[in-house]
């Protein structure tokens, strides 16, 4: 285990704190503006991984009607269902667990942040400690940049990121941009049981990162909210911001997502199932919905 | 499980053992501690005689960093909670959960310990800045001195001048006296300022900035062509014995100079971590202790150290000579440990289990 520690601290965590104290000397003397700065460089740097993620999971919206198509046609038969259903992603050219990826490289940044507040800025006598230790010798900044500012302008006046913040505002900020992520990702319910559970997430997770916000220090409730706003905004960018302005419609994914393959997706009401998630809200909200026209790129099997 | 980690109760923070043990006589001692508790312990049967609690102050955290002072039959100690505490020993019951009670509030957190000066003015500084001179009688306040940046260690004193070093790497020489709490004169090094030590004329500190300044009490101005540089920071005071100063770097090096010109006077001892507590003189042998938890035990004249026993955990307080020969350790387990020349393994003596 103590190998392992070695590892983190060597790989993520004194990066992690060199990186913070070099962006606060360069930033004005500002913690609140080297989170800031810290949260863009990695996002920027998961680029990639996020675009990568964010089309798969399109792709998988996209595949949706499908999907419903292949669970209510094999739903006597597992196996089968999920033998179509992979065989769906395969020829989709997606991975079911891409999109978890980048979310799982982004734990460890996570986890890095959080150590790097709780051992390095809290301008504790432990936290000299420890920094004495970390700081990397060749670089510029280092015991000059101590005692660090770790104050920012708040409603009270300043928020120390050290600290958790005493009002509500930083939990609630983070609170609704999880859930506002969250909304914009979602892909749309094709029962009402999946949109009940929809629902069920939509709200855990924002409630679980906002009483985390108000347990833990500012500095990583700001880096969560920060990455949330990024997040919705590439996301909005990429897809449209239909699932979170109710009434607006999601634009279209043929700019992300290559043509997919096509089941038969008639059923036997003779209406097809529905891609967008506000569309699908009306009607018999568990039966299927009718999709866009796509004329070039639908592929029909023959009866 | 890692976010998880670093809760614990009252603070995400973990503390660290700062203070020096104080001994009250042969074998009773008295503690600050890493939880916030003043403690005395007899060091012979390892039984705690009493114990109080002192607040919590900022992020949650309570301890009790700076070494405490014995005057007049009481303990001063500051809390990080902003107090400084004047208790009476007989009044601290063992395991008690009682809270030390406040004898004065300052405007902010404590790190250092007091100072009392040769006409009983007690000097105390404090995180916000302020070095604040105290009737230790009635905590009433003579003078107040606003220093440029935290003051975190403890108030050393000379002929009618107190030197306090900041965060900010100001070091002041402040006058006592008449003219009291009025700048003498300041010096400003790289980083913040470590540990102090005073030897005749010259102040003797080390900073952040990894260096080691030698300064004229009186005047300030820097007795060396230049400071003696080392590789990492000098975090604990340095001490003087003759013309040698025995400087301990978190480099992992004491080093060994020339008091007047700061040129090395011997090759330096290469121990195997960070040395951040200082060291202490016994048994005709200087003692030095780690992060890494060795202890050495090194020869003055020749600079030869031998490694003895190793502690079961870190050390970062100041070592403390018991006796003419034997030394205590206060490690970062929050026990005292203690060890001899001859026996240079050192045994735990309070608390005992």
């Amino acid at each position: 285990m103590e190998v392992v520690g070695d590892i983190f601290i060597f790989l993520l965590l004194q990066p992690m704190l060199n990186g913070l104290v070099l962006l606060y000397s360069l930033l004005f003397e500002s913690m609140a503006l080297a989170i800031i700065a810290l949260t863009i460089i990695v996002r920027v740097a998961f680029y990639p991984l996020t675009i990568k993620q964010l089309q798969s999971s399109a792709r998988m919206q996209a595949l949706q009607p499908q999907m419903q198509e292949i669970r209510n046609r094999y739903k006597n038969n597992p196996q089968l269902q999920q033998r179509e259903t992979m065989k769906l992603y395969r020829e989709a050219g997606i991975s079911p667990l891409g999109c978890l990826g980048p979310m799982v490289v982004q734990f460890p940044i996570w986890i890095g942040l959080y150590w790097a507040i709780i051992k390095g800025l809290g301008n504790l006598p432990g936290s000299f400690v420890y920094l004495s230790q970390r700081f990397y010798s060749w670089l510029p900044v280092g015991a000059e940049a101590l005692p660090l500012n770790t104050e920012m302008p708040w409603i009270t006046g300043s928020l120390d990121l050290s600290t958790a913040d005493s009002t509500p505002l930083l939990p609630l900020l983070v609170a609704a941009s999880t859930w506002a992520q969250q909304r914009i990702m979602q892909p749309p319910a094709m029962s009402d049981q999946q949109r009940q559970q929809q629902q069920i997430m939509l709200f855990i997770f924002p409630i679980m990162l906002g009483f985390l916000a108000f347990t833990f220090p500012s500095g990583l409730a700001l880096y969560w909210f920060v990455s949330n706003i990024i997040t919705i905004g590439m996301q909005g960018f990429i897809s449209g911001w239909g699932n979170l302005v109710p009434g607006r419609p999601r634009l279209s994914l043929a700019g992300i997502v290559s043509p997919q393959p096509q089941i038969e997706t008639r059923s036997d009401n003779g209406s097809e199932p529905g891609m967008d998630g506000e569309d699908s809200r009306g009607g018999d909200s568990a039966g299927p919905r009718r999709a866009r026209p796509r004329p070039r790129r639908r592929r029909r099997r023959r009866s | 499980m890692f976010l998880a980690g670093g809760c614990t109760a009252g603070s995400l923070f973990s503390t660290t053992v700062w203070a020096a043990p104080v001994l009250l006589d042969d074998e009773t001692v008295v503690l600050g501690t890493q939880t916030g508790h003043i403690v005395i312990g007899n060091i012979i049967t390892g039984a705690e005689l009493g114990r109080c609690e002192t607040g919590e102050g900022r992020n949650g955290v309570r301890a009790v960093y700076g070494t405490p002072l014995l005057h007049d039959g009481r303990i001063y100690a500051g809390g990080f909670d902003g107090f400084l505490y004047a208790i009476p020993p007989q009044s601290l019951l063992p395991e008690s959960e009682a809270e030390c009670t406040p004898f004065f509030e300052a405007d902010s957190a404590i790190v250092g310990g007091p100072a009392l000066t040769a006409d009983g003015v007690m000097l105390i500084g404090t995180e916000g800045g302020t070095l604040y001179a105290l009737d230790p009688q009635n905590a009433s306040v003579i003078w107040t001195f606003e220093a440029e940046g935290e003051l975190w260690g403890t108030p050393v004193l000379g002929d009618g001048l107190a030197y306090i070093g900041t965060l900010r790497g100001v070091l002041h020489a402040v006058r006592l006296g008449s003219g009291g709490g009025t700048e003498a004169w300041r010096h400003q090094a790289g980083a913040g300022i470590g540990g102090m030590t005073l030897s005749g004329n010259t102040l003797y500190a080390g900073a952040f900035d990894r260096n080691l300044y030698a300064l004229n009490a009186e005047t300030g101005r820097p007795e060396w062509p230049a400071p003696f540089t080392a590789d990492n920071w000098f975090w604990a005071a340095p001490l003087i014995i003759g013309n040698r100063i025995y400087a301990p770097s978190l480099d992992h090096s004491l080093y060994i100079l020339n008091a007047d010109t700061g040129a090395p006077a011997a090759d330096p001892v290469m121990t195997g971590g960070a040395i951040r507590s200082a060291p202490a003189v016994a048994g005709n042998r200087i003692i030095v202790a780690n992060e890494e938890r060795e202890t050495w035990w090194i020869d003055p004249e020749t600079g030869l150290g031998i490694v003895g026993g190793k502690l079961p955990d870190a050390m970062y307080a100041p070592l403390v000579t018991l006796g003419e020969s034997d030394a205590l350790f206060f490690a970062q387990d929050g026990i005292v440990y203690r060890a001899s020349p001859s026996l240079r393994q050192p045994v735990r003596v309070f608390p005992l289990e």
